[in-house]
């Protein structure tokens, strides 16, 4: 098979599906058949570009492309075609990735879809009833309807994860500066994610992405050092489905010989409240000039987003990044000599749940995921079960720094094993 | 110590916040801004007292040495 072929199937799929689905607001036809054929043509005269030879991704559409428009789904950048890549761009097509489009988002990643947004809500193909949560939903509506097998998303609060957790994907936030996240308008917050129907698929990104050579997962002896936050999940507000799921996951987990120690992390919802607030304070303080110039141009529930940002001092964002260091001083000290934390990925199975007025907007439904981005840590949404709806459920593991492939590797096996364990009929 | 959430900030308050930094917002955004605006200030101010009383457990046990 040729990259002219898996481009051209790419295509055809995105095609069909897009109308419905709405998982790509710009698909990248022409320069995508253009680049298969010259890949082939590399590949007839014995050169490959790299790993990634033939490949097609998509890239979530916040994430400049060089002669590709690039709208952050908003009408105030619906004609905006960026002169370079982000570096992370670069690298893909370095290695011989074929950027086949750029995905649907909620608008600036931050707040919630809008009918003035410039695309319509990408669907979740699980069940096409509810709307993907966000905000890299149309990556991962892409990877799940089998569009694209990889893409990237971002995540400055669990966007990659959320949604792949909601889309039975491998959705890996990498730690704080292990992908370059120059030439993007992410924040010190916001990470490059990737998305993927399995660990090998996203380690073989990470591994371009990160430049780093991706290890052999024969090796044996694979370290299981996790735990759990045992006061905070039995405390928390977690809808039945998400901790029906979790618990069993722990069960089969343990039955796979993990040891699984209950540790206690106070500043848990703290560090969600932290990564919010600078979240919106970094929102605002970026947006502050489109809001000043061209604000009827921006949806009305990022304007509102954004405009609220502006009741946050520089008192408040030196707060958050202190409860950052005291959660992390907290969670290392807690894991103790183990790597990873367990946790469900979000409190809630739908979307509806996710976007209920007065928790939205205060970030309830990433309660699990945002204090990883505050505090930089690496962490992934492996998938693992389905609630009631049909939308799948994922798990989240979080690491310390420097462990991204030792997250994939659990994700990998973790995969397998909880497949093996699940009831007949439930997949 | 005053440990009373916010109260609820007014539109006014708001726009005149919005109107120091350059910012004028329509009439249907200030009407709903009060309860966005004022969750955030009450996570905010929920930071701030997490972050006091954790410097005065570090306070104690640091015997209040400077540095």
């Amino acid at each position: 098979m040729t990259a002219a072929d898996i481009t051209e199937a790419a295509l055809g799929a995105i095609s069909a599906a897009n109308p419905d689905l709405h998982a790509f607001i710009t698909v990248n036809t022409e320069e995508a058949r253009a680049t298969a054929a010259a890949a082939d043509q590399q590949a007839r005269a014995g050169q490959r570009r790299g790993q990634l030879h033939g490949v097609p991704v998509a890239v979530k559409d916040n994430i400049p492309t060089a002669g590709l428009r690039t709208t952050c789904n908003s009408r105030a950048y619906a004609n905006w075609i960026p002169a370079a890549d982000a570096p992370a761009v670069s690298r893909l097509r370095q290695a011989g990735a074929i950027v086949v489009g750029k995905t649907n988002l909620n608008e600036f990643g931050w707040s919630v879809p809008s009918p003035d947004d410039l695309a319509p809500p990408p669907r979740n193909p699980w069940n096409t009833a509810h709307e993907m949560v966000g905000s890299s939903s149309g990556s991962a509506v892409a990877v799940a309807a089998g569009l694209t097998p990889v893409a990237l998303g971002t995540d400055g609060g669990g966007s990659t994860r959320l949604p792949a957790s909601q889309a039975n994907l491998v959705g890996l936030k990498p730690g704080r500066h292990a992908i370059p996240g120059a030439g993007t308008p992410l924040d010190e917050l916001s990470a490059i994610g990737i998305l993927g129907r399995s660990a090998a698929d996203v380690l073989a990104m990470f591994s371009v992405l990160a430049d780093r050579p991706a290890p052999r997962w024969d090796t044996g002896g694979f370290p299981l050092g996790l735990a759990v936050p045992r006061r905070q999940i039995d405390g928390l507000d977690i809808e039945d489905d998400v901790r029906t799921a979790f618990e069993a996951d722990i069960q089969a987990l343990t039955d796979m010989g993990a040891e699984i120690a209950e540790i206690d992390l106070p500043h848990l919802e703290t560090a969600r409240d932290g990564n919010f607030v600078l979240l919106a304070a970094l929102a605002h303080a970026t947006h502050a000039p489109d809001l000043r110039l061209r604000q009827q141009s921006i949806g009305v529930s990022a304007r509102r987003y954004h405009l609220a940002g502006a009741v946050l001092s520089v008192e408040d964002a030196v707060n958050a990044r202190r409860i950052g260091q005291i959660f992390a001083d907290e969670l290392d000290h807690a894991l103790g000599p183990r790597t990873g934390l367990l946790t469900p990925v979000s409190t809630v199975a739908t979307t509806a749940a996710a976007r209920r007025p007065g928790e939205h907007n205060r970030g309830l439904n990433s309660t699990f995921t945002s204090p990883f981005n505050l505090i930089g840590w690496p962490a992934i949404s492996v998938p693992s079960r389905r609630g009631s709806q049909g939308i799948p459920i994922g798990l989240q593991v979080a690491a310390r720094p420097g462990h991204e492939e030792w997250l994939l590797e659990l994700a990998a096996r973790a995969r397998l094993w909880l497949r093996s364990r699940t009831p007949d009929g439930l997949w | 110590m005053n440990h009373e959430p916010p109260a609820e900030l007014t539109a006014e308050q708001i726009r005149g916040i919005l109107e120091l930094r350059g910012i004028e917002a329509p009439g249907d955004d200030l009407a709903a801004l009060p309860a966005l605006a004022t969750a955030l200030r009450r996570q905010a101010e929920g930071l701030r007292r997490a972050a006091e009383r954790a410097s005065g457990e570090h306070a104690t046990q640091d015997g209040g040495q400077d540095g």
